[in-house]
């Protein structure tokens, strides 16, 4: 009866101990993971299917890709996104597609730490696009702080 | 050795249910340890609203634009203004008046939002190199703020009007108190605008400051005096401006009953007829007396005339000579500020819209455009165009 008494006192106190803790740590994103981050990225698929995924990264590629300063100095990205339709045996056509594009634009390189090691000085909306199969798309996005010559644009599924 | 084994038996059996009841416990207080330790976040969601990303799909409907359109457009317009070489290449701080976006749709939409989504991120990201004008917010605070400002200003303006007057040489090299006799002011161009107290007020700092020096002359007596002071009320207009009194009036009318008074038998339910002279010296027939509706014979004559009124005090001589002059501005007219701007930020929505089938589109193109507002030249022009189709129309407001 002891030994039972005083397993039930190191229960209470288990508990009493675990219900006394009210923060915990918030998980960091792995240095790793950032670094391995581009300037364009897509964001990871919304759904997955038997066969293949909704990843707009199965139509969408980047024809192109600039990074410079307009004429008043101000740091300018152009981008060209293509729909180039369906690449699958299951799916050779392909759907017109309706992205979401955001950039971040940063006053420090993205690299080697990855774009979101740092707060961003810019970061536009989530612009819309739409892609019809087949077109090219010239974005451009101009950021109205100088000197944020580092980006990272971010292309997901419209969002809805 | 039977009683051995019994005892061995019966310890065996003792000692197993301890166990037991260790373990039990055990395990007991492992599942209340880790029931307590699985602490699931607490809910953040609400029962009957979602919160959403201002460029996130609503999914509710329509065919004109969204906030994100909204949102795109202030990105896309704040980047190209700050380009501009007139805006980037200038040395000075920019003025901008913006004037209501237009709105040639079919929908009934607050085109301000617009307007100040813009302003936003321009304000945020010119760093001070363009000023926007407020045209709505705040405008009562600030009429309130200039007209008590005004009056402080009046206050201290009276002082140097009576100091100029007891310091000059008419007053200081007489040898003898100078008698002044106060002469009701005129009112030029303002109506109904008690201009004599000014002239009572003056009056008295006059003789603060010049003391024995001068003497005041009572209101309507003959007494002989040396000077009169007197002046004009007068308002920066080229019209006539003032406040419609009902006391005032009436006054009038009972001074003036033929000029006034409807003779002819008109009075109706204890209401006067009369035929009105207004400002514009055009002739109206509206009510008086009891029931005057005095509104209506001009809205803009209910509120004190937004102008810079001025009194100009004279001192005149017995030849009627006005020997000192002086115009203190009393109330200076509220103005907007956009005299000063440099440019006009305006725009227009229009759409080109279909429907038929229980389906709904829209074409939308929202152009803005900064104008210069002397050479009335479109220095800058941007357009944003969307098309949308529907199955479900919805409310826009």
């Amino acid at each position: 009866m002891r030994a039972l008494a005083r397993y039930t006192t190191i229960v209470i106190v288990f508990i009493a101990m675990s219900g006394c803790k009210t923060t915990y740590n918030a998980d960091t994103t792995p240095g790793n993971e950032l670094q391995k981050e581009g300037a364009v990225v897509f964001v990871r698929p919304d759904k997955y299917s038997i066969l293949g995924t909704r990843s707009i990264r199965d139509y969408i590629e980047v024809a192109y890709e600039q990074i410079g300063a307009n004429e008043a100095g101000y740091p300018e990205v152009a981008i060209g996104l293509r729909n180039r339709g369906g690449q699958h045996f299951w799916d050779v056509k392909g759907p017109s597609v309706q992205l979401s594009v955001q950039t971040a634009f940063y006053n420090s390189p993205i690299q080697p730490k990855g774009a979101a090691s740092g707060p961003a000085v810019y970061r536009t909306n989530w612009q819309t696009i739409k892609l019809v199969r087949g077109q090219t798309f010239d974005y451009k996005v101009v950021c109205p702080v100088k000197g944020a010559n580092y980006y990272q644009m971010t292309l997901s599924e419209y969002l809805k | 050795m039977r009683n051995i084994k019994g005892l061995t038996v019966s310890f065996f059996n003792r000692s197993y249910s301890h166990t037991v009841s260790v373990l039990l416990v055990t395990g007991a207080t492992l599942c209340l340890t880790m029931i307590s330790g699985c602490a699931t976040p607490i809910s953040t969601g609400t029962s009957h609203t979602t919160i959403l990303a201002p460029d996130e799909d609503d999914r509710v409907g329509g065919s004109f634009i969204e906030s994100s359109d909204i949102r795109t457009v202030a990105q896309q317009v704040c980047s190209e203004v700050l380009t501009l070489p007139q805006v980037d290449k200038s040395s000075k701080t920019l003025n901008i008046a913006t004037d209501r976006i237009k709105n040639s749709t079919r929908y009934m939409v607050d085109t301000d939002v617009l307007l100040r989504r813009m302003r936003l991120d321009l304000n945020k990201y010119s760093q001070g190199r363009l000023r926007f004008f407020a045209n709505d917010s705040g405008q009562n605070t600030r009429t309130r703020i200039l007209r008590e400002r005004s009056q402080t200003d009046v206050e201290k303006t009276l002082d140097d009007a009576a100091s100029y007057i007891a310091s000059s040489k008419v007053i200081q090299s007489a040898e003898k108190p100078v008698r002044i006799a106060v002469k009701p002011t005129v009112n030029t161009n303002l109506f109904n605008m008690n201009a004599d107290s000014f002239a009572s007020l003056l009056r008295t700092k006059i003789k603060e400051k010049a003391e024995a020096k001068v003497l005041f002359a009572q209101a309507g007596s003959n007494t002989a005096v040396d000077y009169t002071l007197t002046g004009e009320f007068f308002v920066q207009s080229t019209k006539t401006e003032g406040v419609a009194n009902t006391m005032e009036d009436l006054k009038w009318a009972q001074n003036n009953p033929d000029k006034y008074y409807d003779i002819n038998d008109n009075t109706q339910n204890n209401t006067v007829y009369g035929n009105q002279v207004n400002l514009d010296a055009s002739g109206r027939r509206i009510k008086i007396g009891p029931n005057i509706i005095y509104k209506a014979i001009d809205p803009a004559l209910w509120n004190s005339p937004n102008a810079t009124q001025w009194f100009n005090i004279m001192l005149v001589d017995k030849d009627g000579m006005a020997v000192l002059e002086k115009g203190i501005k009393l109330e200076e007219q509220i103005k907007s500020g956009q005299e000063k701007a440099d440019y006009i930020l305006t725009g227009e929505i229009g759409s080109l819209s279909k429907g038929g089938e229980g389906r709904r589109s829209d074409y939308v193109l929202i152009t803005l455009n900064l104008i210069d507002p002397v050479s009335n030249e479109i220095l800058w022009e941007y357009g944003y165009e969307v098309k949308r189709v529907t199955t479900r129309s919805v409310l826009y407001q």
